[in-house]
């Protein structure tokens, strides 16, 4: 089963920003990432050897530009719904990208739709928790955080 | 340009972001319509005469690849509008029964919009 390294999952974060919303994200270390984020989405994936989820989390400004830099509107004409629509739909194409790299070319995965989880969901501050990794982004407009889960199976 | 696009994506800010490349691709902006998943997308091709629909595939309700096959089975919509697959899928398999349905062009998400409005350009053209 292909595996997925650590620098690959943060170019996927890296090229899906810069091409859907023309931010320019630079990973950033345990003891810089943020402890709280107010928004959340979650989307679930399983294939023929492994499942897992992908968990995206942001503040609401960054999550309205990020919708805005899509829209090409300013932040200020974005509403939390739209925001909350652009965090859902990072974290559709952070799995899609993910799970293809896991081998969706070749073998049929399922992919679930995103979904909001409720907010306030304080982030641990460890790297690595069972099968899940964070991962924490900064950029001029904001934070982003992301917590990957891959479990194989046998 | 006198072409009818439909959009399809259940998200709606994707949809308006679709509409955007779209109408740089030159389309009127009443010539473009909307449908939230497979199903809504049949009733609209069913009373519009859409040219070209713009389709995701992971939808709730209807899937894109159901809504394709509907469009196969149906002698008043199969041969009557061009469809693009806009998606994050990147299954072969998938790929090759969607050209058997009749889809003519493939584009993966995450997207430029240029990359969008070139492919409308091209198959509306």
């Amino acid at each position: 089963m292909p595996k997925i390294t650590e620098s690959a999952f943060e170019e996927i974060v890296i090229t899906a920003l810069e091409k859907i919303a023309f931010l320019f994200m630079e990973p950033i270390p345990l003891d810089e990432a943020p402890t709280s984020l107010e928004l959340q989405t979650r989307i679930q994936f399983e294939g023929p050897f492994s499942k897992g989820s992908v968990q995206v989390l942001a503040d609401l400004s960054f999550a309205q530009e990020m919708a805005a830099g899509l829209l090409g509107v300013e932040p200020e004409e974005i509403g939390r719904e739209d925001a909350e629509a652009a965090l859902k739909e990072l974290s559709n194409i952070i799995a899609g990208e993910l799970i293809l790299r896991l081998g969706a070319r070749e073998d049929e995965f399922y992919l679930g739709l995103p979904e909001l989880i409720p907010t306030g969901t304080t982030l641990h501050q460890k790297d690595q928790e069972g099968d899940s990794l964070w991962f924490h982004f900064e950029s001029d407009e904001g934070r982003l955080s992301c917590l990957v889960s891959v479990q194989e199976e046998d | 340009m006198n072409c009818k696009v439909l959009i399809v994506d259940d998200s709606p800010i994707l949809r308006r972001a679709a509409k955007k490349a779209v109408l740089q691709a030159g389309i009127e902006e009443d010539e473009i319509f909307e449908a939230g998943n497979g199903e809504e997308a049949l009733g609209v091709a069913s009373s519009h005469p859409i040219d070209l629909v713009l389709l995701d595939l992971n939808m709730p309700i209807m899937s894109g690849v159901e809504f394709m096959e509907k469009v196969k089975e149906s002698p008043q919509l199969n041969t009557k509008f061009s469809v693009i697959v806009v998606s994050t899928e990147s299954n072969q398999q998938k790929f090759d029964t969607l050209k058997e349905l009749g889809v003519k062009g493939f584009l993966r998400k995450p997207f430029e919009p240029e990359e969008l409005r070139n492919m409308v350009q091209q198959t509306v053209r």
